[in-house]
């Protein structure tokens, strides 16, 4: 391998499971998201020398939500979100950590596509507003925004069923 | 702990490393996709872009019509030459990209690399290339009607982003193109892809406009006619314009006290008196005393309330436009009768000398003292 493409092949081992792991969350789909990190790394490829020393994963973030956005619009789309999750989240304690992890993936397929992003982005990868903002595209209070409906939308979508009291 | 808190821990938690989800991708298979993304590439920018043009036209109907030309003093050549044996030059990839879509098909919807097209018309930047393609009796609705010419724009591209990148969202009327009426369709290259604007889906005299994803139910076709016919980007004519030319938005208010938020990728001064108005288009490089006074300006958030100066209030007033690649286009108003005299949202500046003298010395416009 050429100097200008060290250290890719090991980025790729140490990063593409966590990449995969968002991929995940935004696509609802382990295949697609498998799908997005290759393409979004065999994208980064090129550009490695450049981008290598100047924090390649958000690069590689970056790529991967806007091919994303490609994909939407071409209808490339593995999941099917739908109205009723299969079982309500807060109700049952997160104690096991995978079947947390279906039924938050299922509450954020719910949300708009460029939302889902954005709460996947902030809360999941732990970036912050600004980060968010670079990689998304949009503006930090767009950001603010959107996390704030995001988190409003899976609040409902994981609540269990009101009290009563509470109703009136 | 609140609701907010404790989904934010969990959506926290399924990002740290787990059993569930914590395959990667294989390398290998990522250096033979990304090498195959390089060879297509070198095959589209060498010897074999012929065929890759050739068959591009044949699927495009286009061979049985009339060919395009990047000349602007051309506008119909005999088919054949220049699309088998085009010369092996990078432009040669922009042309592929730039072939008018068949109307035949569909509405053109935008094709894009990296691009997002979902929040505007256009993207803010200044596209790279720009072509407009213009087609025959598109009412009659059947393919054999379809007849393009292109014509590529020469000369400044900055006006595109400005004319266009600030039309709202809305939806793009679906209504029934007289037969015989011409419509057009615009080609924008940008350096990550290409994006195709074309007219509502009735084509020629239907309101509102697309890219395949962002809608609008502004007009236009005036502005694609006037390109075509001028074979620059000439923007609308007074009274077509669907938006007034420097509106933009104000809503990004929420980060720094700036009046410059990002680098502009173009910029329009407008100077109001009355009832009318002219505009002058600037490219950054034009633009750059502009730029740089606005971002000198002691910008804070405050009241817009205009307070008279003793200087006559009201009219002329100057508004700047600047377009932006990641963000919405802002306008800055400068009214010269008050204090504040810069305006943009909620971000106010007392005082702006240094603005107008820029201005004025980048647009030639005369001011009263």
């Amino acid at each position: 391998m050429s100097t200008q493409t060290s250290g890719f092949e090991e980025f790729v081992v140490a990063r593409s499971p966590r990449l995969v792991r968002t991929a995940y969350l935004l696509t609802g789909d382990r295949d697609l998201a498998q799908d997005l990190v290759q393409t979004a790394l065999a994208r980064t490829w090129p550009h490695w020398h450049r981008v290598r020393d100047n924090q390649p994963e958000a690069y590689v973030r970056t790529v991967m939500v806007r091919l994303q956005r490609s994909m939407w619009r071409r209808k490339w789309r593995g999941e099917v979100p739908t109205d009723v999750l299969p079982e309500p989240g807060s109700s049952a304690a997160p104690t096991d950590a995978v079947n947390d992890r279906v039924v938050l993936a299922k509450a954020l397929a719910l949300l708009p596509p460029g939302q889902r992003q954005i709460v996947v982005l902030r809360y999941v990868d732990d970036l912050s507003v600004e980060q968010v903002a670079s990689i998304v595209g949009v503006a930090p209070g767009t950001v603010k925004s959107q996390s704030a409906k995001g988190l409003a939308r899976l609040r409902v979508a994981l609540s269990t069923p009101v009290p009563v009291e509470e109703r009136t | 702990m609140s609701h907010d808190d404790e989904i934010i821990a969990r959506l926290g938690a399924i990002g740290q490393p787990g059993a569930e989800a914590d395959l990667g991708v294989d390398p290998a298979g990522v250096l033979e996709l990304a090498r195959r993304r390089r060879r297509t590439r070198a095959v589209l920018g060498g010897a074999g872009v012929a065929a890759v043009v050739l068959t591009v036209a044949m699927s495009m109907n286009l061979l049985g019509g009339r060919t395009q030309s990047q000349s602007p003093a051309a506008t119909s050549l005999p088919t054949t030459t220049s699309t088998a044996t085009p010369p092996a030059t990078s432009s040669t990839t922009t042309e592929a990209a730039l072939l008018c879509p068949d109307r035949g098909v569909g509405t053109g919807p935008g094709l894009s690399g990296a691009i997002d097209l979902s929040a505007a018309l256009v993207p803010g930047m200044v596209p790279t290339d720009a072509v407009v393609c213009r087609y025959a009796d598109v009412g009659s609705g059947t393919p054999a009607a379809f007849d393009a010419d292109r014509v590529a724009l020469a000369g400044s591209l900055v006006g595109i982003p400005l004319d266009l990148a600030h039309l709202v969202a809305g939806p793009a009327d679906a209504c029934a193109a007289d037969a015989g009426a011409l419509s057009y369709s615009l080609g924008l290259q940008y350096a990550d892809g290409v994006v195709w604007v074309t007219p509502g889906s009735g084509g020629g005299g239907c309101p509102g406009a697309t890219n395949g994803v962002f809608e609008t139910q502004d007009g236009v076709l005036p502005a694609l006619a006037a390109a075509y016919q001028a074979r620059s980007w000439v923007g609308f004519a007074q009274g077509e314009a669907p938006r007034w030319a420097c509106e933009g938005s104000t809503r990004d208010e929420t980060g720094p006290a700036t009046f410059v938020p990002a680098d502009p990728t173009a910029v329009r001064v407008c100077l109001r008196t009355g009832m009318s108005g002219t505009s002058t288009d600037l490219d950054v490089g034009a633009a750059s005393g502009i730029i740089a006074a606005l971002r000198a300006l002691p910008a804070t958030r405050g009241p817009a309330t205009c307070q008279p100066t003793g200087r006559p209030a009201g009219p002329p007033v100057l508004e700047v436009l600047l377009t932006f690649a990641d963000r919405d286009p802002r306008t800055l108003r400068i009214n010269l009768g008050c204090r504040p005299a810069v305006v943009g949202g909620t971000i106010v500046a007392p005082d702006a000398v240094a603005v107008v003298a820029a201005i004025t010395a980048a647009t030639g416009y005369t001011l009263p003292s």
